[in-house]
């Protein structure tokens, strides 16, 4: 009689156990992924011996914008390392902002004091914004006043003379438009199928 | 009706019989948890008003209950006010724990509501299983096929979409990973991973449910999923970190050439991880549902097998109480009590069979009534015929002994009267020993091989009634026999045809097979006036007489039975009829050989 109660006591049970969604360990679904998504490079124009000198970077699609904010961070500490060094000291947030219209990007900054822009530095921010696809020409407006339009046709004595030696040396990647190079491709990225 | 009967229909003071009947009819072994009920001198007042108890059903009642009614004046078993109660009885059926019906409808339906169950889980949990790899595999697959089109090789210093720095995880890069993994019933969280960092659950705050250890920490090597419940509601959890290259191909085809890309090394992310959750709410409702029609149907089972059990056990518990109540009745002493056999199953063999036992019991209990009857009347009988000659010879010493004995002659008389009672005494104790004898089964042939003819001579002459028999008898004729009891048998026959029939009295013996074997029939006819028609049947029974008022002159009424007893034990037989106007004839047929004794 023990055994009649019991059993649908064990059945009930087993009922409510197995009734619902239960949770589970961890289990595997699948190998690791590899990044194989469109991927974006940017080219950024940092300066190196008194030249331009173009680095890449990782970008977003659709991102042009960035590539403004990317020069505004300087170059990485082994970029600092190999010589390359930045004239382009505006801060990337408060009286400094950027835009995308159409084939102009234009660059606020609010603060005269900041406008005081050396030459390389304006080579740098013209470079590098033309050199996103579609982009071609850089308005830098100040707090009054119409703004001044800048190409990196303006700046070609600042160009690199070819290729260089030594570690850090950016090569130049296709559809990377350097001044004076003439024709750009259409994207600024990549394609980044098939990456290794 | 016997006392015994008319005490247990009274219900007065239950006889011996009354107490173990319930016991023996019905299921009696319930009665030992009433309290009182295994004091059978309270039990039959007490059941016949208030019931059982236990059923709470009054008129119905168990078979105790049964039983007081029985005892309330009921008409004998056949009555129809019994038959009626009887018949209410069995329809009532009432539900006793431990009873029969009760085990048997709770075996049923135990076993069906397990099959059933049973059944149904197996078949919940394949459904359950298959609905969720179902759901678990299109999100997984939807997830790898997401990843593969939004997870970039490399990923930008965490920045939002200014390109101004963030912190990981905040960056304009994940904002639209998470956008493109979410949707709605989903939720995404991705995150940057720099200098060496591993997933950690704060990373995901977001997401809105705990991500769990276990599945972050196989997230570092494989694609992993886990489901959670989180506060009640089940999710799926898929998650992944990809590492970034960091390094950009811009030639496709062969001679790629890849550059590296540049970035601040503690901030470039070493790896991205994404984490989906998706709700499986939808995947609930669907086994809720399922849930909801197995338990239906499982109560419908439940319905069913009660169903079916009840009348399985009806079919079987009718059949068992009328036995019961049978076999009451006829421990009760009703001794012609029959069920009625239905169907072919065994409780129709058992039924057959307690009729067989019951009408067996009925032959073999009025065999040893008519026994006992005629033994008492066989005692009866024996006394009686002892008395009648020793209170004539009583008379007959008192007259002898008396003072004045009177004339000689009335003396002498009186003596040879006395002298033939002491014979008819000796003669009728004779008699009793042998019957005695066969009685007692002990009576043995002492065989040898008899001239029929010298015989029945023999016979004759020793009485001295050669004179009034005619004798017609092959002289050649040899039979094994016990000459004792053939002179027995002959003495008799003929000494009844002479003491009641006429002359002539004729003895004819003749050669006749019966039954394959060989022997011989003597018959004894007379030319009296018969024997009456209502003695013809008990002729060669003990003390019959064919007029008792005659007792003196008669002989002591066991002769013919004797000889009865004597031809069966030769294996031949004897018979009386009245031959027609010549009076009674006697036919006794005995076989010539006697079965392995041929010593």
């Amino acid at each position: 009689m023990r055994r009649l109660r019991t059993l649908p006591a064990v059945l009930a049970l087993a009922a409510a156990a197995a009734c619902g969604i239960s949770p589970t360990g961890p289990w595997t679904a699948g190998e690791q992924l590899v990044g194989s998504g469109r991927q974006a490079v940017n080219q950024i124009y940092f300066l190196k011996d008194g030249e331009l000198h173009p680095v890449l970077r990782a970008g977003l699609d659709p991102g042009r914008v960035m590539v403004i904010g990317q020069l505004l961070q300087g170059p990485s500490e082994d970029e600092l390392r190999d010589g390359v060094t930045t004239q382009v000291s505006l801060p990337h947030y408060g009286p400094v902002t950027w835009d995308h219209a159409g084939e102009v990007m234009t660059l606020r900054i609010w603060d005269d004091r900041l406008l005081r822009l050396s030459r390389p530095a304006l080579a740098q921010l013209a470079c590098t914004a033309t050199a996103v696809p579609g982009v071609s020409r850089l308005e830098i407006q100040g707090s009054t006043g119409k703004p001044t339009a800048y190409t990196c046709e303006d700046f070609k004595d600042l160009a690199p003379r070819g290729k260089r030696a030594g570690s850090g040396a950016t090569p130049r990647p296709e559809g990377a438009r350097l001044p004076g190079a003439g024709t750009a491709p259409e994207q600024g990225t990549a394609p980044g199928d098939g990456l290794p | 009706m016997t006392a015994r009967e008319r005490e247990t229909r009274e219900g007065v003071s239950p006889g011996p019989r009354h107490g173990p009947a319930p016991s023996g009819g019905g299921p009696a072994h319930d009665h030992g948890v009433r309290p009182g009920a295994a004091a059978p001198e309270a039990a039959a007042p007490r059941d016949g008003t208030a019931g059982d108890g236990t059923a709470g059903d009054g008129t119905a009642g168990d078979g105790t209950a049964g039983d007081g009614t029985a005892g309330d004046g009921a008409p004998p078993p056949g009555g129809e006010g019994a038959r009626a109660r009887r018949a209410r009885r069995i329809r009532a059926l009432p539900l006793r724990a431990g009873g029969l019906r009760v085990r048997l409808v709770a075996g049923f339906v135990i076993v069906a509501l397990l099959s059933s169950m049973a059944a149904s889980l197996i078949a919940y949990n394949i459904i359950r299983d298959a609905i969720l790899k179902r759901t678990q595999d299109a999100v997984i697959a939807d997830f790898r096929s997401r990843a593969a089109r939004h997870i970039p090789g490399s990923a930008p210093v965490p920045a939002d979409w200014w390109g101004r720095p963030v912190a990981p995880g905040a960056s304009e890069l994940t904002r639209r990973l998470a956008a493109a993994f979410g949707g709605p019933g989903r939720a995404a969280v991705a995150t940057e991973l720099t200098r060496g960092q591993k997933p950690l659950p704060p990373h995901y705050a977001r997401l809105g449910v705990p991500v769990p250890d276990g599945l972050l920490k196989a997230m570092e090597s494989k694609t992993a999923a886990q489901r959670i419940v989180y506060r009640g509601k089940p999710y799926l959890l898929v998650g992944t970190m990809v590492p970034m290259m960091n390094q950009v191909s811009v030639e496709p085809v062969p001679g790629v050439i890849t550059f590296r890309l540049q970035g601040d090394a503690n901030e470039v992310p070493e790896a991205l991880s994404v984490v989906v959750a998706v709700d499986l709410r939808s995947d609930a409702r669907e086994l809720a549902g399922l849930e909801r029609a197995l338990l239906i149907a499982n109560g419908a089972t439940l319905a069913i097998a009660l169903g079916l059990a009840l009348v399985a056990a009806r079919g079987v518990l009718v059949p068992v109480r009328r036995l019961g109540r049978a076999a009451r009745e006829l421990g009760e002493g009703a001794l012609d009590t029959r069920v009625e056999v239905r169907g072919r199953d065994e409780l129709a063999q058992l039924a057959t069979t307690f009729n067989r036992t019951a009408a067996t019991l009925e032959a073999n209990i009025g065999e040893l009534r008519a026994m006992e009857a005629a033994s008492r009347r066989f005692v009866a009988d024996v006394s009686h015929e002892l008395r009648t000659p020793l209170t004539a010879m009583t008379a007959l010493t008192d007259v002898l002994s008396g003072d004045d004995p009177g004339p000689e002659a009335d003396r002498d008389k009186a003596a040879r009267m006395v002298a033939d009672g002491i014979r008819r005494l000796q003669s009728l104790v004779g008699h009793l020993i042998e019957i005695s004898r066969y009685d007692a089964n002990t009576a043995t042939l002492v065989l040898d091989d008899v001239n029929v003819a010298g015989a029945l001579r023999t016979s004759l002459s020793v009485r001295g009634w050669e004179d009034g028999v005619r004798l017609e008898v092959p002289e050649d004729l040899m039979a094994r026999l016990d000459p004792r009891r053939f002179d027995v048998i002959v003495a008799n026959l003929v000494g009844n045809a002479l003491r009641h029939g006429a002359p002539p009295i004729v003895v004819r013996v003749r050669p006749e097979a019966r039954g394959g074997r060989p022997g011989f029939t003597l018959t004894v006819l007379d030319h009296g006036p018969g024997i009456p028609d209502d003695l013809l049947p008990l002729v060669f029974d003990r003390f019959v007489k064919r007029d008792p008022a005659r007792a003196e002159t008669e002989g002591s009424g066991l002769g013919l039975s004797l000889t009865r007893a004597h031809a069966e034990l030769h294996g031949g037989h004897v018979t009386a009829e009245n031959s027609g106007l010549c009076g009674a004839m006697f036919t006794l047929w005995l076989p010539r050989e006697q079965p392995g004794c041929d010593d």
